[in-house]
């Protein structure tokens, strides 16, 4: 869980060995490349691009390391412990304006922008009096992590359907408890991403919010990301597969379901009714901007930032 | 005042058991000062807690004024052998002293008499505000004997009290009892391992065997009431006592 | 030289400190972090997370306190109490508090009550099993004594029973308090909006770094001034027990 105290440690000691980081392959075969990846919904097209040998064609021997969230897999390729890794919009944002070395070589994944049929939604108990996002004010709502994407998409819900997000009281709750906490009445609403909004509506809550379809248009919401230390055509390749894993999964969403249970817990029948993401091989410039100042305003950053510094 | 009837103790352990007492009959009148002297390992501490209510009996019983003593009775006092540990030592001495008459709600006013005085008797006046601890150990069992003082006990235990001070100290807590009890007329059994000490203190002297213990011997003790350390001890009456009881201990070691 | 004596090592500590940061991202300058400590804490900071954090460290450790020492009595004077619970305390004190928080959180909820429950869950071990301890150890002539005098129940807790033990019990408090000052950050890391040790966990998720280092800062700051108190305490309490030489210096 949240070895939050000790990574600072860990990250002393490992920052200390930091070295340039392209692995020996010039004329030895494959490259090893070792991700940082979130064993979520999001992240299928890696883990089906790997089983479908997309990565082997490039050279590439990919190990895929499961990480908890985008914190820790930033500071691990900063740490040079990845070549490449997955993290959230709000996330590198907000590493990339504390001067943290990084660069983002593809779409990791993005929102169907279908509101009632996306991977994240804002959900209440069946009684409850919130009937949509502007009733979220002044109310408790649960995100997996403050300051960050969540509670910044869920304020654009409320301004976009006429509410005041000011007076939100946002909690930190991780997705797996979260749908319990609803139930016990210690939040109104809860914010998860697939496999709990199935698990959630199945157990009767209600979406009153499709935070990420409100935020932008085709919002993207994560993205693979590299320090400038990786040689540069590792990166090209890397990245040349990544788009291939991005386009097969969007266009072959049996086989996503199917690979789900190779890396992740959720349940099969469960598998079967979650909404799948969409999985673009372009990042969405124009939404990465939105996020940027939606930031900016809510205060997650503290200051204008470039984009195109981030996403060149 | 205090009858000892019969009184035996036996120590069951599993697989075997011990009687280490078995059968002690004597008795102290009102007032009396009486001695109990014994080889080692006797039980002659074993029969003060018994007395005390502290241990209870296997065999027999002790009486105070006719009523059997079940456990520890209210007009009771003791001084132990550890008078260190017998002191509370968060408490001063004063407070130490104190401590029983308040459990015993006596009135503050009378209760600062006693303690007063009783202090005084000890000769330790000056020391009231000091802890136990800053004091030696003659000090110390000083407290604990003006602690049983002001208590008003009407009968008082004393178990080795002075087996571990000093010879010179010794000699001048002896004085100190012997002038207490004295001046107070309280029943008192004194237990000690130190022959010469319980001739020169007793009024009587009871003689232990070595375990299982009985009584041989209840001695008279006819020395002048008024005992000196040096002119007592040096009569040839004490001399004659003080052999008797010697070789009655040697006989019962067997 | 006496300050010399105090403030030498940590002197020494910073100087060190200030060779070796230079480079690296995740170890920023002394003065950096003492720009970021200014900035951050001395601000509305102080009231809106760090005094409730420590009221709630502080509503915790009582707690704690209240607990360990009011069952600790009764169970180190019953010899049948103490072979009968005795397994049991051990099996529960072995549970690392983290791992009980979601339990916790099930119970209580997420807010004020199950942070304080957390620290409560951690800190009334050594206090509760040194209270026993301490009352299982006390003296048997003063337990002979206090019976010949008639010094029984409330007067006898009072008196004899509670001080006596105290050196123990003190012991045990002692314990309790650094572990209290941990599981008030760890009972922040779950559900958290506020507080010291959520702040600092978010600095550390946002990669503000400096910011991060002064909140750890301020931690130890904080450990050291409580437990400089507790000294204090200590000797107010103890003064006889330290006068007696019975303790080590």
């Amino acid at each position: 869980m949240r070895l939050a105290l000790a990574v600072p440690l860990v990250l002393l000691l490992a920052a200390a060995c930091g070295g340039p980081q392209a692995p020996p392959g010039e004329g030895t075969g494959k490259d090893k490349v070792n991700a940082g990846v979130i064993a979520i919904v999001d992240t299928a097209p890696i883990h089906l691009g790997k089983a479908k040998g997309f990565f082997d064609e490039q050279d590439i021997d990919l190990t895929i390391t499961p990480v908890q969230g985008g914190a820790a897999s930033i500071t691990g390729a900063v740490s040079g412990q990845f070549q490449f890794a997955f993290a959230n919009t709000t996330s590198l944002l907000t590493a990339k304006q504390q001067g943290l070395d990084i660069r983002v070589v593809a779409n990791g994944v993005s929102s169907t922008g279908e509101p009632g049929k996306d991977f994240s939604a804002v959900l209440v108990k069946p009684g409850s009096p919130i009937r949509s996002a502007k009733d979220l004010a002044g109310k408790k709502v649960s995100v997996n992590q403050l300051k960050n994407i969540g509670d910044t998409t869920i304020r654009a819900s409320v301004r976009k359907d006429g509410g005041d997000p000011d007076g939100i009281e946002f909690v930190e709750l991780p997705f797996p408890d979260a749908p319990a906490a609803l139930e016990n009445d210690r939040v109104d609403a809860i914010w998860v991403v697939e496999p709990f909004v199935s698990q959630a509506i199945s157990q009767g809550a209600r979406p009153v919010a499709w935070n990420f379809a409100d935020a932008a248009d085709a919002l993207t919401v994560a993205m693979y990301f590299t320090t400038s230390r990786t040689d540069p055509d590792l990166t090209k390749r890397f990245t040349a597969a990544m788009r291939k894993s991005l386009e097969y999964a969007d266009t072959h969403p049996d086989e996503v379901r199917q690979v789900l249970s190779t890396y992740t817990k959720i349940a099969p029948e469960v598998i079967e009714k979650i909404y799948l993401p969409k999985w673009p091989a372009e990042v969405n410039r124009a939404s990465v901007q939105t996020i940027a100042d939606l930031a900016l305003a809510d205060g997650v950053l503290n200051a204008e930032i470039d984009v195109s510094e981030l996403v060149p | 005042m205090l009858e000892i009837d019969r009184l035996g103790k036996t120590y069951e352990n599993p697989g075997r058991s011990v009687e280490a007492i078995r059968s002690l009959t004597f008795e102290v009148a009102a007032g009396e000062l009486v001695c109990v002297v014994g080889p080692s390992g006797c039980g002659k501490t074993t029969l003060l807690r018994m007395v005390a209510g502290l241990l209870p009996a296997s065999t027999g019983e002790v009486r105070l004024d006719g009523v059997p003593v079940t456990g520890p009775p209210p007009r009771m006092a003791v001084v132990f052998q550890e008078y260190g540990r017998s002191l509370f030592p968060w408490m001063t001495v004063w407070q130490n002293v104190e401590l029983p008459l308040k459990e015993k709600k006596v009135p503050a006013p009378r209760r600062r008499e006693l303690v007063t005085q009783s202090l005084e008797s000890v000769g330790l006046a000056d020391a009231a505000q000091a802890h136990p601890w800053q004091l030696s150990g003659g000090m110390q069992q000083r407290v604990a004997i003006a602690r049983a003082v002001a208590y008003e006990p009407q009968v008082m235990l004393m178990d080795e009290p002075f087996a571990a001070v000093d010879a010179q100290t010794r000699a001048d807590l002896e004085d100190l009892i012997l002038r207490l009890w004295r001046d107070l007329e309280v029943t008192t059994l004194f237990v000690t391992h130190d022959i010469d000490e319980a001739v020169y203190l007793g009024q009587r002297v009871i003689v232990l065997s070595s375990s299982p213990t009985v009584v041989t011997e209840d001695l008279k003790i006819d020395l002048p009431p008024d005992r000196d350390q040096l002119k007592t001890r040096s009569l040839p009456r004490f001399g004659e006592l003080r052999g008797h009881v010697y070789a009655r201990i040697q006989a019962a070691r067997g | 030289m006496r300050v010399v004596r105090l403030l030498g090592v940590p002197a020494l500590l910073v100087l060190v400190w200030w060779a070796v940061s230079g480079g690296s991202f995740y170890l920023p300058s002394p003065d950096r972090v003492a720009v970021a400590f200014a900035e951050t804490w001395l601000s509305e900071r102080l009231t809106g997370d760090v005094l409730p954090s420590v009221g709630r460290l502080l509503a915790g450790y009582a707690l704690a306190a209240l607990l360990g020492i009011g069952l600790g009595v009764p169970i180190g004077l019953s010899p049948r109490l103490r072979a009968t619970l005795e397994p049991v305390l051990e099996f529960f004190r072995a549970i690392p508090p983290p791992v009980l928080v979601p339990l916790i959180m099930l119970l209580a909820g997420i807010d004020t009550p199950m942070k304080v429950l957390v620290i409560v869950s951690g800190c009334v071990w050594p206090v509760l099993l040194n209270t026993v301890e301490g009352v299982r150890a006390l003296d048997g002539v003063l337990a002979d004594t206090c019976r010949m005098y008639g010094v029984r129940g409330g007067s006898r807790l009072r008196r004899f029973v509670l001080p006596g033990a105290g050196p123990q019990i003190m012991a045990g408090l002692r314990q309790a308090l650094s572990i209290g000052i941990i599981l008030m950050v760890i009972s922040e890391m779950f559900a958290s909006s506020s507080g010291l040790g959520f702040t600092i966990v978010l600095f550390q998720r946002q990669f503000q770094i400096a910011e991060m280092w002064s909140g750890i800062l301020l931690l130890g700051l904080l450990g050291l001034g409580l437990s400089l108190l507790f000294r204090r305490l200590e000797r107010w309490v103890l003064s006889w027990y330290y006068g007696s030489g019975a303790a080590r210096a």
